[in-house]
């Protein structure tokens, strides 16, 4: 499948990504060339074959509902490049 | 379906509007849905954060017991259909408030499928709501954009937390119908514990799917304004959106199917992205979480606790205690008031029972609703902390059955029974406001005032009647609203018959 300039516009936008015109150009061509290999995908028939969710379990473990986990706010925030009264500071989103 | 549809009216003719809901209600639970930090509403800023919610890396989520079984309940509640398979996905999607990059939800196989939730009109017709789903999902956490110029300060208390997402059949037609059946959800979330319905705290919230169309044709394009947190908003927004489609349509132009947000401060909804810019929401199975598996003994558990839920209480209000419709749905918005009324009922000796004279359960209903909201509202107060016990109200309530006081007087004892924390006997006796029934007592004072009044009752006599009432008064008057209004108007008639 091809990727045309259209979709990495779009997706890049969706990704709220800031591309220049080169770049544009070098990520048509990579995921023009990504989307031809996963394409492989396709080709086993997969009609009848039920989907598998997990190889690891056949249903997900279930836990009690206890607190045990919170009041660490600084802990959360230490990694945060800018943070303030314990809260993640980050450039301003207004949708 | 033959019932009559509410129409709006536009400059061309008439309009018809379908409406959809999708709810939002967050589930009751002490931890979150995926992580095992408090809910608490209110906390210091990220106080309530597991590692999980905060995105770091090498963190599995493990589901909450307790949130699979609030979202089995109100699903028994509203008789939707128990899956006893269901799955988790990811809904791929960037916004700070989101640290994970995904809200994890049920897409492709909910816990809870299809059933209903009948709603009633004030003139008693009803109609069935449809429930399309309801699934489990994270919420995000808060971001707050008021604090700084430049930044938005970001909050994860919430993030993680339960919501069942509740989406219904686009089956309303009128943002009253929208409302009532808000309402009635709000009221079985209530009921059942599984939801505070506190929509202040943002703890219950509605996105509105509208689309308008001409009687008789298909529906138009729809557009969803999102995040309504009160049922006043919900209700302008659906009329604002109605008219606004309407308006686009008569003018020859073409509604675009978009998420638009509604402005409380104007009373407008405006648009938010169009279908174009649309997120590409990548939905997939998580691989973190295999799939959820309940049994029947599980499910059968949860049905054993369900309580008597609002449509049956309120049905048996009707039929038990001969209650009007209207009287039986304001008494059964809440357990607590439900409670507090059937208390009530039971203190109250003239009530002799289911099947004998509903008169009783009539008065005390009008008390409640009347008189006893009044008062809570004024002073903003919820049932559970009524100055006046469901006990103390039955006692005032039986002495105006009884005859010992008039209606009247009761609706001066009953402030004072809130004030003092007296009770009715106390409180009559202590202002000597027993009602007087004695025939003599009321005749002589009827006697002394047409002596008074000799002119007036000629002139009643020669056909004036509608002078009865000035004579009531006179009497009442004079007697300080003691006297038994029955028996005045009867010795009244009586003497004026000469």
């Amino acid at each position: 499948m091809a990727v045309t300039r259209q979709d990495v516009k779009r997706v890049a936008k969706l990704a709220k990504l800031d591309l220049s015109e080169s770049q544009e150009k070098e990520m048509e061509s990579q995921l023009s060339r990504i989307f031809e290999w996963v394409e492989k995908l396709n080709e086993p028939k997969t009609a009848n074959i039920e989907p598998l969710v997990s190889v690891s379990v056949d249903s997900m473990p279930i836990d009690q509902d206890e607190v045990r986990e919170g009041d660490q706010a600084e802990a959360i925030v230490a990694n945060a490049p800018e943070s303030t009264l314990n809260m993640f500071v980050v450039p301003k989103i207004v949708e | 379906m033959t019932q009559k549809r509410f129409m709006y009216q536009g400059n061309t003719g008439h309009w018809e509007v379908v409406i959809g809901l999708e709810v939002h209600a967050q589930v009751t639970s002490q931890a979150k849905l995926f992580a095992r930090a408090s809910t608490k509403f209110g906390s210091e800023p990220n106080a309530n954060v597991g590692l999980l919610d905060a995105g770091l890396p090498g963190m599995l989520p493990v589901i909450n017991q307790e949130c699979i079984a609030q979202a089995v309940k109100t699903g028994l509640g509203f008789g939707g259909q128990i899956n006893l398979y269901s799955q988790f996905d990811r809904k791929n999607y960037f916004y700070p408030d989101l640290p994970l990059g995904y809200q994890i939800t049920q897409h492709y196989h909910p816990i809870v499928g299809e059933g209903a939730l009948p709603i009633e009109f004030e003139d008693g017709r009803q109609k069935e709501v449809r429930i399309e789903r309801l699934h489990l999902e994270t919420d995000a956490g808060k971001s707050i954009h008021d604090q700084h110029p430049e930044k938005t300060y970001v909050d994860l208390n919430r993030a993680g937390v339960a919501l069942m997402e509740i989406v219904t059949k686009p089956d309303m037609h009128s943002a009253e119908e929208a409302a009532l059946f808000f309402t009635k959800l709000r009221n079985l979330v209530r009921y059942l514990g599984t939801c505070d319905g506190n929509m202040e705290q943002g703890s219950m919230r509605a996105d509105v799917n509208v689309s308008v169309n001409r009687p008789g044709e298909d529906w138009g394009t729809r557009c969803e304004v999102k995040n309504l947190n009160s049922i006043r908003f919900m209700t302008q927004a659906i009329h604002f959106e109605a008219a606004r489609q309407i308006e686009v349509l008569e003018n020859g132009g073409e509604i675009i199917q978009e998420t638009r947000l509604f402005d409380p401060n104007k009373g407008e909804t405006r648009p938010m992205r169009s279908k174009e810019d649309a997120q590409d929401y990548r939905y997939l199975p998580d691989p973190d979480l295999p799939p959820l598996r309940l049994d029947d003994v599980f499910v059968e558990e949860i049905r054993k606790t369900l309580p008597e839920l609002p449509h049956d209480k309120k049905a048996r209000f009707v039929a038990d205690f001969g209650l009007p419709s209207y009287d039986a749905e304001v008494l059964t918005q809440s357990r607590d008031i439900a409670d507090y009324y059937e208390a009530g009922l039971e203190a109250l000796p003239s009530w002799k029972g289911k099947g004998s004279d509903t008169k009783p359960a009539k008065i005390l209903a009008n008390w409640a609703i009347s008189e006893l909201f009044a008062l809570l509202n004024k002073e903003d107060l919820t049932i559970s902390e009524s100055k006046v016990s469901a006990k103390s109200l039955a006692e005032l309530v039986e002495l105006i059955l009884s005859g010992t006081i008039s209606g009247k007087i009761a609706k001066d004892v009953f402030p004072i029974m809130w004030a003092e924390g007296k009770s009715a006997d106390q409180i009559v006796e202590e202002k000597g406001l027993k009602q007087v029934s004695d025939t003599g007592a009321i005749e002589a004072e009827v006697e002394k005032i047409m002596a008074q009044h000799a002119d007036k009752v000629q002139e009643y006599r020669a056909g004036k009647e509608k002078l009865f009432g000035f004579f009531v008064g006179q009497v009442m008057k004079a007697m300080a609203g003691k006297a038994n209004p029955g028996v005045v108007n009867q010795v009244i008639q009586d003497k004026l018959k000469g």
